[in-house]
């Protein structure tokens, strides 16, 4: 009984009961599509791209579509223009 | 001096990482940027002996409606004035103030955290936290989180100390704190924080509570003078906002002027027409939620990548992510979890329409239909989760390890979790090294300390800040050095305006980046106090009339007409003749951003046409006397002026006048006086 009380106070148990709630009450299509935007948004902000800002949108892209090939391809793209030619070929 | 030397260092480390920020190379940006032209316009224009109520220069005149919403009659903010008496300029003046709100906060915070955890070195590392947080790197982006964290942090730390002990200088205290936060931005972010804490304190805290909610009354019972004095503090401070509210609610402006784009003109016009305060709630969430700005990704990769076109560096170091990881098996306390728990319904309130919380304060809580930027609400997460950490910082330091096995298996441990949350780390792609090694250094520490290793605390205390800080510095370091391409000058110096008979045809061009970066070129305007062209680009708080007018001619017609300020005509259907400089006909007398008084010498009885919008609130004068103000052409100021010389006065005139801001200064100075005064007196 002890133990029991002692695990049911731990702060993980609160960590997965908030991680469950937030699993459930988000609307996770929303979000993304809300980011999404947002993201793209900044990497073409008024005039000009600026590649870091696409570094950041593409990877978060991939993070949510992974098996879309075209996000891989902008994201090489992009760590190619910053010149970090490690990553685009990786 | 040893207490200098401790905050100071931090700070000082804090201000080299961002010295091009600090001492004026790199401009402010963003929503920073709003707010600084808000103030210089008003420092630049009090310092002329007028309090603006009125911007002549853009959107073919407009009320200053930012007036009540940009922290300026702060005591603090006075500073802007002293120092540009004192030979400094308006920009370098408005960075020393920001720098002094941001110690505010940070001092506030130091002894909020002091007071909920009794533990000096927990206080200090929330001190150094909270500065190499992403609330440190945004004041230069995004300062309306400041406006609304200094005052709420100073209202907690207030709450927490007039609850212990009941004293008039933390009940003045108190209401300090609630006249900053009326007067700083929309107090619906704080009102909303204070709901939710207040509720979460009743079901953890609930006999505690009780006796609190006793105590006051009673304290507010024996001390019915200083109780009034309070309130009418409080009800003071409220006024800037509700003559702000009578503008918003005259019919005489866009309302709310900057989503009109986002729904259709159309009915944001007949919204405006129609006196419907608030906002519609797919405006009120279509953009500036917390999810938009932040994922779980985002928190921990490509941090050296955040750049200046972002006005939302939602960074929280990681060793902040790494104590509440590794007090994930300690017992979760009261304090604690009240902490979390207010923290988690303010992320989903502030992930608006993605979660049903925020529909349903929407549709119940009358002022949630007046804010949107939900993720303003970062001001609060952020200070939430770094006392959440510092809490199991404490917690962690405090374990109890009598025998060597306990040491031992408290060693192995430590070093599994880090082990684990580094794992988690290398699932990402662009995590910066500075996270590693935050990561690794943290685990020797950790195992140092459990080990048993005998140092004296201030070494233990500055070695795990050190910690602290090894991430933000390369964080703060790459910020810098992206927003490197941004750097130019801002309009610093002192104006007297003058009255330009003809507005440009061509806007003017600015080098600075960020004027092709977001459409912020009013500001520009308003604070070089030129005129813009005769144009409505981006209708905010638009006069209603210009607005119409806008939406009802082509962009060349209107730029045609209102490139003239001064037209007569002998009669309507006449054609127009307009006036391009002083002449003996008319001529201007005094011209400051609140009016316009011009000597005419008319030959016959002719209508003269002042081509600034028209509100409810200006009022037309001939020779002293009050005289029918006419709307003109549709959205502009005409009268009728007879012939042979007469002195004719335009003036806006809305509820409060001028007086009201000076009063308000006057009282919040005073107010901050008596408080500090009290305070010293009961610590002696």
């Amino acid at each position: 009984m002890i133990w029991t009380k002692r695990v049911l106070t731990t702060n993980i148990i609160a960590y997965a009961a908030l991680a469950l709630l937030f699993h459930f009450a988000v609307d996770h299509a929303k979000v993304f599509d809300q980011r999404s935007k947002y993201l793209l948004g900044i990497f073409y902000n008024g005039y000009f791209k600026n590649y870091k800002d696409g570094v950041v949108y593409f990877d978060y892209m991939i993070r949510q579509q992974p098996g879309d090939p075209q996000n891989h391809a902008n994201l090489a793209i992009c760590y190619k223009e910053l010149g970090d030619t490690k990553r685009a070929a990786k | 001096m040893s207490g200098i030397l401790k905050f100071g260092l931090p700070f000082a480390l804090w201000v080299f990482l961002l010295r091009d920020f600090v001492f004026g190379a790199i401009p402010v940006n963003m929503d920073t940027h709003t707010i600084y032209g808000v103030t210089k316009y008003y420092f630049n224009n009090l310092l002329n002996g007028v309090v603006p109520l009125w911007e002549p220069f853009v959107d073919l005149g407009r009320p200053f409606y930012a007036l009540s919403i940009c922290n300026l009659f702060n005591p603090v903010t006075q500073l802007v004035a002293v120092l540009k008496l004192l030979g400094v300029n308006y920009y370098a003046g408005f960075l020393a103030y920001l720098a002094a709100y941001f110690v505010l906060g940070l001092a506030g915070f130091y002894l909020l955290a002091k007071e909920i955890f009794k533990d000096r070195a927990c206080a200090f590392w929330a001190y150094v936290l909270l500065l190499f947080s992403g609330l440190g790197l945004s004041i230069f982006t995004q300062m309306t989180w400041l406006e609304i964290f200094v005052p709420a942090v100073w209202f907690f730390y207030f709450c927490l100390r007039f609850a212990a002990r009941p004293t008039p200088g933390n009940f003045l205290g108190l209401c300090l704190s609630l006249m900053i936060v009326l007067t700083s931005y929309l107090p619906f972010y704080f009102l909303t924080l204070a709901g939710v804490c207040l509720i979460g304190a009743f079901i953890f805290y609930f006999s505690n509570m009780v006796r609190f909610v006793r105590d006051a009354f009673r304290f507010l019972n024996r001390n019915r003078a200083l109780a009034v004095v309070g309130l009418t503090g409080i009800l003071i401070a409220a006024a800037p906002l509700a003559a702000y509210k009578m503008v918003d609610a005259s019919n005489d402006i866009v309302s709310p002027g900057r989503h009109c784009p986002y729904s259709s003109a159309q009915e944001c016009y007949e919204r405006t027409m129609n006196k419907k305060g608030g906002m519609l709630y797919e405006e009120a969430t279509r953009s500036g939620t917390l999810g938009e700005r932040v994922d779980l990704g985002f928190l921990f990769t490509h941090l050296d990548k955040l750049t200046y076109g972002s006005d939302s560096p939602l960074f929280i170091p990681v060793f902040v992510f790494l104590l509440v990881w590794l007090g994930a098996f300690l017992r979760l306390s009261r304090p604690l979890a009240l902490i979390l728990t207010v923290a988690a319904v303010i992320a989903l309130i502030a992930l608006g329409d993605a979660t049903p919380v925020h529909r349903f304060l929407y549709d119940y809580v009358f002022f949630f239909k007046y804010f949107r930027n939900l993720f303003f609400f970062s001001a609060f997460l952020i200070p939430l989760l770094v006392l959440f950490a510092v809490g199991q910082m404490k917690a962690l330091l405090e374990l109890k390890l009598g025998t060597t096995a306990r040491r031992k298996a408290a060693i192995v441990g430590i070093l599994v979790l880090h082990a684990l949350f580094a794992a988690f780390l290398l699932r990402y792609d662009g995590v910066i090294t500075a996270t590693f090694a935050t990561v690794i250094v943290s685990a020797v520490l950790f195992a140092l300390y459990y080990g048993g290793v005998r140092l004296k605390t201030p070494v233990w205390i500055a070695l795990f800040s050190a910690v602290m800080c090894v991430q933000p510095a390369q964080v703060m370091t790459s910020y810098a050095a992206n927003a490197a391409e941004f750097k130019c000058v801002l309009p610093h110096n002192h104006v007297i305006p003058s009255f330009g008979w003809v507005r440009p045809d061509k806007p003017q061009t600015s080098e600075c980046r960020i004027y092709q970066f977001v459409h912020y070129e009013d500001f520009w305007y308003a604070m070089s106090m030129t005129d813009a062209p005769a144009r409505v680009g981006y209708p905010q708080a638009a006069s209603r009339w210009v607005f119409d007018l806008s939406q009802k001619t082509d962009a060349a017609t209107l730029a045609r007409y209102g490139r003239y300020k001064i037209v007569v005509y002998d009669d309507a259907n006449q054609p127009a003749i307009p006036l391009t400089e002083d002449s003996a006909a008319v001529r201007v007398k005094h011209f400051d951003v609140n009016q316009l008084v011009l000597a005419t010498d008319l030959p016959r009885r002719m209508m003269l046409v002042y081509n600034d919008a028209f509100t409810g609130a200006w009022k037309v004068f001939i020779d002293g006397k009050s005289a029918q103000l006419l709307r003109a052409n549709s959205a502009f100021k005409g009268v009728w002026v007879e012939p042979g010389a007469h002195t004719v006065a335009f003036r806006y005139s809305p509820w409060g006048g001028q007086g009201l801001y000076i009063f308000v200064t006057i009282v919040l100075m005073a107010f901050a006086v008596v408080t500090v005064g009290v305070l010293r007196k009961e610590k002696t």
